[in-house]
């Protein structure tokens, strides 16, 4: 039978920890209101730019250099959004087996050749692809400290100029779309060349209604401006998503972790329990056999 | 005055949103203003400030380039970075 002490200080232990969990679950929920409320405030301009990018790009010429697909595909590059920080259950480590196995499947021969760069986002991101040799370009740790939209598009206008200058021929993001609190879709996303009907796909409803809208200078000029806008709002979104499937994975992991230290107290009590009466038992029988020696000499 | 309705939009939220008489902008081809029933147009947009006019008062922004929409009296404006003055 396990020492009485012994096992009041495990039950201290395990209540601490359920304390701490229980802490940094309320704080996550409270960071996940918080990244929805920027997730829903990112959308007029979003919806915007991707109805007015949708009734403009299909009738683009050649011209625009972000238009421009490559006749051989030679450099490749992704964005990699992970977190900064750790216990959030599986939210980094899935997505960087997706990553893992995309790269496998479909770029293996440009990340043999060390044409495959990355650019990671998030401390957890930037340690696992350096320690696995990675060819890591360009990293941003600590990049969740404060999420500001500026240094999402310098990020991105680097990368959309790498693009231009034909250093990458393909840009691809890969992130944790929000899905619900409890659950996370992996996703990765060809941002670059552009994917005319996909675009013009998603903005259908909207643009519909056909108004005739005058262009001013013209629609070339106003495409080659939004373009690059509506890169940047890609890469914004993936960083928002990522953010709030974070604070949502961490809330359910240490809802979770709480669980498992109430478990684990009820049986440690239980067993506290247990011990203490049987030493009850042993201390009443021992007075009681005492008594009895003395009364009978 | 006629009014018309009038939305600033940035990725980070919506800066202002209300009824006004006029939206004076700078555009690529020049400084231009926005009345009611305008016809339908969209512009892109240089640096520059933004002047707002409403019937309580005049507002002013600063945009760092963007662009314009205007349709079925209403417009709309986006940009990456806005600073009220």
């Amino acid at each position: 039978m396990a020492n009485l002490r012994d096992i009041r200080n495990r039950i201290s232990t395990v209540n601490n920890t359920q304390q701490i969990t229980k802490a940094m679950k309320m704080v996550a929920a409270a960071k996940l209101r918080r990244a929805q409320d920027r997730m829903v405030q990112t959308r007029p301009y979003a919806t915007k730019i991707q109805d007015v990018v949708g009734r403009l790009v299909g009738s683009s010429s050649a011209t625009n250099p972000i238009m421009r697909t490559a006749d051989s595909v030679d450099n490749v590059v992704m964005i990699v959004v992970g977190s900064d920080r750790g216990l959030c259950g599986g939210f980094n480590n899935n997505l960087f087996k997706t990553v893992e196995k995309t790269i496998e499947k479909d770029l293996s021969s440009y990340n043999d050749s060390g044409n495959l760069a990355l650019i990671t986002i998030g401390k957890k991101a930037t340690a696992y692809f350096k320690k696995r040799k990675y060819n890591v370009t360009e990293s941003h740790p600590g990049f969740f400290d404060s999420i500001e939209y500026g240094k999402t598009s310098d990020v991105m206008t680097a990368v959309t100029g790498s693009f231009i200058d034909e250093t990458y021929d393909e840009v691809y993001i890969a992130y944790n779309e929000f899905k619900s609190v409890i659950a996370q879709n992996r996703k990765v996303v060809k941002v670059l060349p552009i994917d005319k009907e996909q675009i013009s796909d998603e903005s259908d409803d909207a643009s519909k209604d056909a108004i005739d809208y005058i262009f001013e200078p013209n629609s070339e000029e106003i495409l080659a401006r939004l373009l690059p806008l509506h890169l940047n709002m890609q890469l914004w979104r993936a960083i928002l998503e990522s953010n709030a499937s974070e604070q949502g994975a961490r809330m359910s992991a240490m809802d979770s972790a709480t669980e498992n230290a109430k478990e684990l107290e009820r049986e440690l009590k239980l067993k506290y329990n247990q011990a203490r009466q049987s030493a009850i038992t042993t201390e009443i029988s021992e007075i009681v056999s005492g008594a009895q020696a003395l009364r009978d000499s | 005055m006629s009014t018309f309705k009038a939305q600033i939009l940035t990725p980070e939220g919506s800066l202002f949103e209300g009824d006004v008489t006029g939206v004076q902008m700078p555009g690529v081809m020049g400084s231009f203003e926005v009345k009611a029933n305008h016809a339908p147009i969209v512009s892109a947009l240089e640096e520059g400030n933004v002047l707002v006019r409403k019937a309580d008062g005049n507002l002013n922004y600063n945009i760092s380039g963007g662009f314009v929409e205007v349709a079925k009296n209403k417009l709309t404006l986006l940009a990456e970075a806005v600073a009220k003055e």
